[in-house]
């Protein structure tokens, strides 16, 4: 019976008694996050302002007006302070702690940045702290979930523990999650990994003034940041040129160059830029993903006219030319209000979503069939366990994994395809900043020195969609031992291609 | 299930039998796009079973005994027919009645590997049903001696008078004395029970200072024990469990919501043999210990003779005999348990009965033949009056080539035979002599009879075959034959049928009873004009001779 004791004690219980490891980790969490209290701050503010604008606007569309203007204004106001306490709060790794920008007198000092040091100094510290920081972050989130096997949990093995153990030691799988993580660590971090910002760098170039030593009159000059980016433009030509690792005329540092006309710095343009591919990209596969997985164990458990209703709806979408239907879709919506929130951003993730799901579905059909016919699902049929409720115990855990896998092959396809349709002029609108319009822009120079206008941007997005798939063969050969040592190529998920 | 009971007319017999089937038909596919032939997986089954008694089901895979057990745990709805559980039709009930009911009646799955759900913990597995019926209820029943009306409230709910409750209060004497059900892991001090007494009403308020979690946990332990496992294995996961044990895990499942009647589905045809004895073992323990009710179904005919009081011999949705398992093992009377039973090797090696086989497969349940289900097999088939005394490869002939045409008439037409069909094109019969040949010669081709077949023309090849065949026979075998060359294949086969049929392959037999003890078999033997399925066997085995 001493064994009945152990069992029956709850998960605080567990912890209450031997409360060493939790504590340890919970501390090092604190530490970690009062590091980065303002950013977090800073992050949730931005998310809840963001969440609370598209509202406002959605409202504005819908009912032609704005809606209780003093409920939206009061709210705004709050944001507002919450925004400035925010800023108030101790942030480790960010621009303010380690300022890049600053001009260098003649005699060789630089002032306004960190320490004095050289902007690019400053940067690099500045980057590689932030990553430093965001990895040491992940690694104590999965100490954490090692301290709870090791010491809080009540099973000694489970199913889970295999595939965690197979995704360890799949290096291709790994080098996908780390080019993951740089991906979304560059676009959650935007503003601090950047050189400039992006207020500074593409919104609101009028509205900054930068300081700089001009040596004709020897002095220290303000310029606005639009006529400065004017004259640090690469446009091809040996003098008008700010190439890679470069300082421009105004003792701005720009690791990838400057964009041409109006020059901005591009990787500031492509640390935004990411930004915009992750939200199409995340917000396109979940919806396709939902949808997917929901009708897939909706046809599975229910089979008959539930199923033909849906082939008929994906055979519908498959038949139409997706990548026509998206730029006519980007076309007529563009002056609708659907069509203006985040520049076309998201008008573009929920056609790209409509289109993606069909063959997701189909993907996800065969595993869903499969676990539908399995007796367990019949015998919790059998004592009269709810139809949803046994879809989501009984079924979801097994085509969750074929959804991460599809998932993150697919990514890299909406990746590309926002991509494609921004260099065609579709897609998404500037002065939103997206990798497919910097290739675009780059596209007359690449014989010239301005090379990396284009050349980056493809470069990253090649190295982006290679890291999606490589995590989704990851996943996969965790999931299914037997497809390990397969070549990656072939098997279950197909690649992602364009749109 | 309480509410169930409560609506039933009070005449529930508790003596009657616990499940009663009748007229029931169970069919697959009705309706499809095409307006298809549905699967008649059940096609019109009658019987009972008594309380606390095994009965077995058996019958070849395709005899639809899986579908009658799913349908009686309603994971099936049946087409037609009624399944009478304690006296009410549970093919007609839905929604909570429905949920209520399938406590009583439980399933444990053929497939040990796939009934539990790998990705949950042993215990999470039990305790499903148990989250899934917020067992327990606490119904509570009030032992009165005044015999006044009572209300519950609290955490308690009224018990149903037929069903056992968790908590009992007794009001004689001093103070109401409590007692708990043996099942909840619980003292009656852990309930608090406050009575309040009028002329004509008591009112009791329960409350119970156990958690129901708490409750739940310690059954699923309980049952853990009780099939043989322990209770450290509750956080365990089925992969880390033998089959045996994982089917242990399955009937621990299966009795959590303390059913009274268990379909076991094949429960041991998955397993090592060195297993299944402990396994049968057990849910025969299991049945005495908690009185339960089981239908057996297996196709192992030596378990059900171990395990089962009665048995119900199943062939294409039919209930082709069912009775007392020793007296039907040891004298079968339907012809087709016969043959089955004789397919078994007799352990008795001074027993006289013969093998016998049986010829092809079983036809499709989407187009049962017509009369006996048994009669495009049957060794015993009962021969028309003109017939009755040709040879045995004479008739065996005429079987086999109804056979073939039956199933070419049957056969799924693809599109392009259809076409053709349409087109008044030739689908016919490619090498239609070949097969006469193959089918009328006693060795199976002339060649072997020694017959050169060189320079002879289609017609006298045929000639030749029918050589060895019963000359009443042979003048209707040879129109059909012609028939069939002329491409008029179901005007040959309507033609056979015509000389050739029975009462067997035209009319449904019926259910004679064949022994003082209720059994009943479902074939025309039985009928006084004909000799009994044994003399028919006798016959036919000294023939073979
Ligand atoms: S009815 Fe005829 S065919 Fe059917 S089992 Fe009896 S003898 Fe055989």
């Amino acid at each position: 019976m001493s064994e009945t004791v152990t069992q029956t004690k709850s998960f605080g219980e567990r912890i209450l008694e031997q409360p060493g490891p939790a504590l340890v980790w919970v501390l090092g969490l604190l530490i970690l996050g009062a590091l980065e209290m303002g950013a977090i701050a800073e992050v949730t503010v931005a998310i809840v302002s963001a969440l609370a604008s598209a509202f406002a606007s959605l409202g504005t569309a819908v009912l032609g007006g704005p809606v209780l203007p003093s409920i939206s204004g009061s709210i705004a106001g709050g944001l507002e302070s919450a925004a400035t306490v925010a800023a108030g709060l101790p942030d480790l790794v960010s621009r303010s702690v380690i300022p890049n920008q600053g001009y260098q007198t003649p005699d060789g000092v630089w002032h306004g940045t960190f320490l004095g040091l050289e902007p690019k100094y400053a940067w690099l510290l500045r980057v590689a702290l932030v990553y430093g920081y965001m990895f040491v972050f992940l690694w104590w989130l999965w100490r954490g979930y090692r301290t709870y096997v090791a010491n809080y949990r009540t099973a000694d093995w489970t199913p889970r523990d295999d595939m965690v153990r197979r995704l360890r030691s799949h290096s291709w799988g790994k080098f996908g999650m780390v080019v993951v993580i740089c991906f979304v660590g560059m676009a959650m971090f935007a503003p601090t990994v950047s050189p400039s910002t992006g207020d500074q760098n593409m919104y609101n170039m009028n509205a900054h003034d930068i300081q700089y030593f001009d040596e004709e009159t020897g002095s220290v000059e303000e310029i606005s940041v639009l006529q400065a980016n004017f004259q640090s433009a690469s446009q091809g030509s040996g003098s008008q040129n700010v190439g890679l690792w470069q300082y421009d005329e105004f003792n701005r540092f720009h690791p990838f160059g400057t964009l041409t006309s109006p020059g901005q710095d591009l990787f500031t343009f492509m640390a935004y830029g990411a930004r915009i591919s992750l939200l199409v990209g995340v917000v396109a596969i979940s919806i396709a993903l939902v949808l997917a997985a929901g009708l897939g164990m909706i046809t599975a458990y229910y089979k008959g006219l539930a199923d033909l209703t849906v082939v008929f709806v994906s055979d519908t979408i498959q038949s139409l030319p997706s990548l026509l239907v998206l730029m006519l879709a980007s076309m007529v919506f563009s002056h609708h209000w659907l069509g203006k929130i985040y520049n076309g951003g998201l008008l573009l993730a929920v056609m790209f979503g409509i289109v993606y799901f069909p063959n997701m579905w189909r993907s996800i059909r065969g595993p869903a069939l499969q676990v539908a016919e399995e007796e367990w699902v019949d015998a919790a049929k059998s004592y009269g366990q709810r139809s949803s409720t046994t879809m989501r115990k009984h079924m979801l855990p097994y085509i969750l994994g074929y959804l991460l896998i599809y998932g993150s092959m697919s990514i890299g396809g909406v990746i590309i395809g926002t991509a494609g349709l921004t260099f065609l002029g579709f897609g998404i609108n500037p002065p939103v900043p997206e990798w497919g319009r910097a290739i675009s822009m780059g596209q007359a120079y690449v014989t010239t020195p301005a090379w990396h206008i284009s050349l980056l941007p493809g470069l990253l997005i090649v190295v982006v969609v290679t890291g999606f798939n490589a995590l989704g063969d990851g996943i996969r050969d965790a999931m299914d031992p037997e497809s390990e040592g397969e070549d990656t190529s072939a098997g279950v998920g197909a690649t992602g291609g364009g749109a | 299930m309480s509410e169930l009971l409560q609506e039933d007319d009070p005449a529930t017999n508790e003596n009657g039998p616990l499940v009663e089937v009748n007229g029931l038909k169970t069919y697959y596919d009705t309706g499809g796009l095409f307006g298809s032939n549905p699967v008649k997986a059940v096609d019109g089954v009658d019987f009972a079973i008594d309380r606390g008694e095994t009965l077995g089901l058996v019958g070849e895979s395709g005899s639809g005994k899986t579908t009658l057990g799913r349908t009686l745990v309603q994971l099936e709805s049946a087409t037609e027919g009624e399944v009478l559980f304690d006296g009410t039709d549970v093919t007609t009930l839905s929604g909570s009645d429905l949920k209520n009911w399938r406590r009583e009646a439980q399933i444990v799955f053929q497939d040990p590997e796939s009934s539990l759900n790998h990705r949950m913990t042993i215990g999470e597995i039990i305790r499903e049903p148990l989250d899934v019926h917020d067992w327990p209820n606490f119904s509570v029943a009030v032992d009165d001696p005044e015999d006044r009306s009572v209300s519950v409230s609290g955490d308690g709910i009224r018990a149903d008078p037929n069903e056992s409750a968790d908590i009992t209060v007794e009001l004689a004497g001093a103070g109401p004395s409590i007692a708990v059900r043996d099942a909840l892991a619980m003292n009656a001090d852990s309930v608090d029970v406050s009575v309040s007494e009028q002329s004509s009403s008591v009112s009791v308020s329960v409350s119970v200072a156990v958690s129901k979690a708490q409750l739940r946990r310690a059954h699923v332990r309980d049952l853990l024990e009780t099939v043989g496992l322990r209770e450290e294995h509750y956080y365990r996961y089925p992969h880390q469990f033998s089959g045996g044990q994982r089917q242990r895990v399955g009937i621990a499942r299966s009795l959590a919501l303390e059913p009274e009647f268990v379909v076991l589905d094949e429960p041991v045809s998955a397993l090592d043999v060195s297993v299944q004895a402990k396994i049968l073992n057990l849910l025969e323990d299991l049945q005495s210990e908690f009185g339960l009710t089981y239908l057996f179904i297996a196709h192992d005919l030596s378990v059900v003779r171990h395990i089962c009081d009665r048995v119900a011999v199943m062939y294409l949705g039919h209930i082709m005999e069912i009775g007392e398992t020793e007296e039907l093992f040891q004298n079968p009377e339907n012809p087709y348990t016969y043959s089955l039973l004789s397919a078994i090797p007799e352990p008795d090696p001074t027993a006289d009965r013969e093998r016998v086989t049986l010829r092809g497969t079983p036809p499709s349940p989407r187009d049962p033949p017509s009369g006996c289900p048994f009669s495009t097999r049957c060794p015993v088939k009962i021969r028309p009056e003109a017939f009755r005394d040709v040879d045995e490869h004479t008739w065996e002939s005429v079987e086999t080539l109804r056979e073939i045409l039956r199933e070419r008439e049957n056969r799924e037409m693809g599109v392009r035979d259809h076409a053709k069909a349409l087109l008044g094109l030739e689908t016919g019969f490619e090498d239609f002599v070949d097969v006469a040949e193959e089918v009328f010669t006693r060795n199976g081709s002339l060649e072997a009879e020694g017959v050169a077949t060189e320079g002879l023309d289609d017609s006298a090849r045929i000639e030749r075959a029918l050589d060895d065949i019963d000359p009443v026979a042979r003048e209707p075998l040879k129109e059909t034959i012609e028939l069939v060359l002329a491409d008029k294949e179901s005007r040959a086969h309507e033609l056979l049928v015509e000389t050739f049929e029975s009462d067997c392959g035209e009319q449904s037999p019926e259910h004679h009873s064949v022994s003082d003890s209720g059994r009943t078999s479902y074939c025309h033997r039985h009928r006084s004009e004909f000799d009994d399925t044994a003399v028919a066997f006798d016959d036919l085995l000294s023939s073979a001779e």
